[in-house]
């Protein structure tokens, strides 16, 4: 027995000594976190393309004996020769140089079972680190529709591992994948790579004999290991400077030219002797197992899809009509609910108005809490609808069409198609965008699209957009087919789009430096959506949202609530009479003036009149100006904010929606309105270009290390966005619209 | 520039060669050998399987001509032409 695992059976974990560390490796896209979460019970997200997963997940699996088993779900692999930063997360955990961790203690290397060649690499090279492994051959589904068969005994008879068939999709096969996982850990076996013996393998295994004694001299153990990373310290000089650091450097140096030049006697080059060794082995092994029955390939379907959706003329027209209609059906369909939810919250103060005593603590949960809070979850269809639409795009496989057709675009600006998805994920929220970009091979690639990435609008822009354009841009159909609301939400997001690109281009011109990119990205075939998850993933971007709403815009509507409310003005005490709606509009304007100086000479107006010089040549009045301070929080805020301000402002006891109040606003002095269309656009602008997100500045802080780019980030945005947003506000009074 | 051909696949070669970004849609070809030894970026196309002795079978061109779509092992993948004028292939016919 291996002695190196002898010691891993009873692992240092902090979780006791009957903890066993499972890990799932595979390529990316075959299935493994829809596996994951099959086995745990969890949900993490999937989705139709490679690079779903970038970071590392773990969950427990319920067993049924005092054991206790972690699962660990890593980003996807092709090789143990990581490219980009979501690939070196996989494979530090599995070659244990991770420092955090000890290495798992056993491997379910899941294989997508429609691809198996490209699968039995990554498992060749995963068994050849001397793990024990179970494979799971997932997809089993699309094999038998595909129309061949293969002899999984005789598989698991050469591969010298246990085989489970499963769908993780279907959660078929996972009770049989748990025992194989329970019943494996108390029967280790010995390490072992994979033995070749096709003549290719005999061959260049004799050439690296030399080399071979010397790894095993210095710390590996069994022959097929010393041979495997023999193999990759010929191809990788990487692997070969990890190898010289532990000492004898030279000698070691002297071993790998020799081998190389025996190599290139043979005609192979020495950065292919690993590749080529491994597939001419595969190609045997798939040859004798896998049979082809009937005819059928697992591509033909797309490819058909394919032939409209990138094809040449139609492919890019499509592409741009189903982002605007997503838009576009955003603002139309989501008002039916959100007209329900409005009236819901307005009932809500009433009856609280209606049963509460009145005084200070009536005031602070009519003005503050409902009207605050309430005024945000009015979006909540909203942010239904895009993730909705968002989810179902990932599920698809559109996602990876989008970056094919895209890529040449993108290259103009020094991108690739693998910033698609982060820029896309960035329209929902800019932190899995930004984490997203891990999959991105260029630093330079990474750090252009990470740093533009907030720039696409988020779903917490979202509100601010309706409310303004709600409230300013009527309601006008030209030619039946283009809505005026809609088109004015369209181009806030192309805006952010276009000045992202611009951005990108200055990036990469003159301030990041680095080598320029390549695009090599997998096409995978389309799929239905998994509607299950797809719920799932609407659901949690709700939860999260009307959870934000009851933490966050709660406590700072309290807190807004005293601040616009005292101290009060001693002399006025006079409350307005209650009666019926047009009354109390009348009392409402006739005391303008009078409340106007009570709210004015509150704490939240004394700091708003600071503010209010700096933000006036924008357009704003001092409530927006509070509103774009407590927005650094969330920028759904500003909306709770100004909610609160009218709320406590109307001093009467209803409470009035907020869009009738902006409406109404007047200056006190001269009597014209606060909000005008003008107005409105300067601060959605302003919305668009802002990084008014601290959530947002801290994952950039930790994707790119520094302080330095967050920082950089949050000044040029910030600049950009007063600079614009003057520019719109300035232009727009000269040419009259004010 | 080194061109590596296995000493196999000499004799076969009667058929004129090309590299994978001149190839016609449908058109199926057998991965040969490739320009300037493979560097670091089409080493990930050789650990995806298009090594020397694979079929390839070109798909398309992205709507706006780069990248392409090809089809290797039973899977489809687009890469840049630029990368794929470093690989050698000989058609079938
Ligand atoms: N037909 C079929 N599809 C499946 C099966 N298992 C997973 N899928 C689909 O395959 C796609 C990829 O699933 P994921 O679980 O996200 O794959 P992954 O390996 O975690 O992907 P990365 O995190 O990107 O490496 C999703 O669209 C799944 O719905 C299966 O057994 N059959
Ligand atoms: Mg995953």
């Amino acid at each position: 027995m291996n002695s190196d695992l002898l010691e891993k059976t009873v692992p240092p974990s902090k979780s006791g000594p009957t903890c066993f560390r499972v890990a799932i490796v595979g390529n990316p896209n075959s299935g493994k976190t829809s596996l994951f979460n099959a086995l745990t019970g969890l949900k993490h997200k999937i989705g139709n393309f490679p690079g779903v997963t970038v970071e590392r997940i773990s969950g427990m699996i319920a067993s049924p004996d005092k054991v206790a088993y972690e699962l660990i779900d890593l980003p996807g692999l092709y090789s143990l020769m990581p490219r980009s930063l979501d690939e070196r997360i996989a494979v530090e955990v599995l070659t244990g140089s991770a420092d955090l961790e000890p290495r798992p203690d056993l491997i379910i290397v899941v294989a997508d079972a429609t691809n198996l060649q490209r699968s039995l690499y990554l498992f060749t090279q995963v068994a050849d680190l001397g793990y024990p492994i179970i494979l799971a051959l997932n997809m089993m589904d699309l094999v038998e529709k595909q129309g061949y068969r293969i002899n999984i005994d005789g598989l698991a008879r050469r591969l010298d591992v246990p085989i489970v068939p499963v769908i993780a999709k279907n959660k078929k096969g996972i009770q049989e994948l748990k025992q194989a996982v329970f019943s494996m850990d108390h029967t280790l076996q010995e390490a072992r790579g994979t033995s070749f013996d096709d003549s290719e393998s005999l061959e260049l295994s004799q050439i690296c004999l030399p080399l071979m004694h010397w790894l095993k001299q210095h710390g590996i153990k069994s022959e097929a290991g010393a041979f495997a990373e023999a193999l990759r310290i010929v191809s990788e000089p990487e692997i070969a400077e990890k190898w010289k650091q532990r000492g004898d450097g030279d000698a070691l140096q002297h071993l790998v030219e020799q081998v190389r030049t025996k190599f290139s006697e043979r005609g192979i080059p020495y950065r292919q002797a690993e590749v080529r060794y491994r597939y001419s082995a595969i190609d045997q092994i798939c040859a004798q197992n896998v049979l082809q029955e009937r005819k059928g390939q697992r591509t033909d379907v797309s490819e058909k899809i394919d032939s409209v959706l990138t094809h040449r003329v139609f492919g890019p027209l499509i592409m741009v009509l189903i982002l605007a209609t997503i838009f576009q059906s955003i603002y139309v369909w989501a008002s039916v609910p959100m007209d329900a939810i409005e009236g819901l919250i307005a009932w809500l103060g009433d009856q609280a108005t209606a049963f509460m005593p009145p005084g200070a603590l009536r005031e602070l949960i009519v003005d503050g809490v409902i009207a605050g809070v309430g005024a945000v979850l009015i979006f909540l269809p909203q942010i239904v609808f895009l993730f909705f639409f968002l989810a179902i795009l990932e599920d698809t496989g559109y996602l990876a069409r989008v970056a094919f057709i895209m890529d040449r675009f993108l290259a103009k600006v020094g991108l690739s198609g693998r910033s698609v998805v982060p820029l896309l994920s960035s329209f929902a929220c800019a932190i899995p965008g930004i984490m997203a970009a891990r999959t991105i091979q260029n630093n330079k690639d990474r750090l252009i699209t990470i740093l533009v990435a907030p720039f696409m609008s988020c779903s917490a822009r979202l509100p601010v957009y309706t409310l303004m354009i709600g409230a300013f841009f009527p309601d006008i159909w030209f030619g039946g087919i283009f809505y005026l609301p809609g088109l004015i939400l369209l181009s806030m997001y192309l805006l952010g789009v276009i000045v992202a690109v611009i951005s990108a281009t200055i990036l990469q011109k003159w301030v990041v430096q680095g080598r320029s990119t390549n695009f090599i990205m997998e096409l995978p075939i389309y799929r239905a959506p998994v509607w299950h998850f797809v719920f799932v993933r609407v659901y949690d971007a709700a939860r999260l949202f009307v959870a934000n709403a009851g933490k966050i815009i709660l406590a700072i509507s309290i807190i807004l609530w005293f601040l616009a409310s005292y101290p009060k003005k001693q002399t006025d005490t006079v409350a307005t009479t209650p009666g019926g709606a047009e009354q109390v509009e009348n009392s409402a304007s006739k005391a303008v003036g009078k409340v106007d100086s009570q709210i004015r000479q509150s704490y939240a107006g004394q700091l708003g009149r600071v503010i209010e010089p700096v933000i006036e040549p924008l357009g704003f009045d001092w409530k927006i100006g509070i509103g774009l301070i407590t927005s650094f929080a969330a920028r759904e805020v500003i909306i709770s904010t100004m909610a609160t301000i009218y709320n406590v402002e109307d001093a009467d006891e209803t409470s009035i929606d907020l869009r009738t109040a902006i409406k109404k606003d007047v200056y006190a002095d001269t009597g014209k309105p606060v909000f005008t269309p003008l107005v409105a656009l300067s601060l959605m602008v302003f919305f668009v270009l802002a990084c008014q997100c601290m959530s947002t500045l801290a994952i950039v802080r930790k994707e790119t290390g520094s302080w330095k780019w967050p920082i950089a980030m949050f000044v040029y945005m910030f600049i950009l966005a007063y600079v614009a947003s003057f520019a719109v506000f300035q232009v727009g009074s000269l040419l009259g619209f004010a | 520039m080194s061109t590596f051909k296995p000493q196999d696949a000499q004799s076969a070669r009667a058929v004129a060669e090309l590299t994978l970004d001149l190839m016609r849609p449908g058109e199926e070809a057998v991965i040969s050998g490739y320009h300037n030894d493979v560097e670091d970026e089409a080493l990930r196309l050789l650990e995806m399987g298009l090594i020397i002795g694979s079929v390839v079978r070109f798909i398309k061109k992205a709507p706006f001509g780069d990248p392409i779509q090809i089809r290797i092992r039973g899977f489809d993948l687009s890469l840049r032409r630029n990368l794929a004028r470093s690989i050698i292939a000989t058609p079938i016919r």
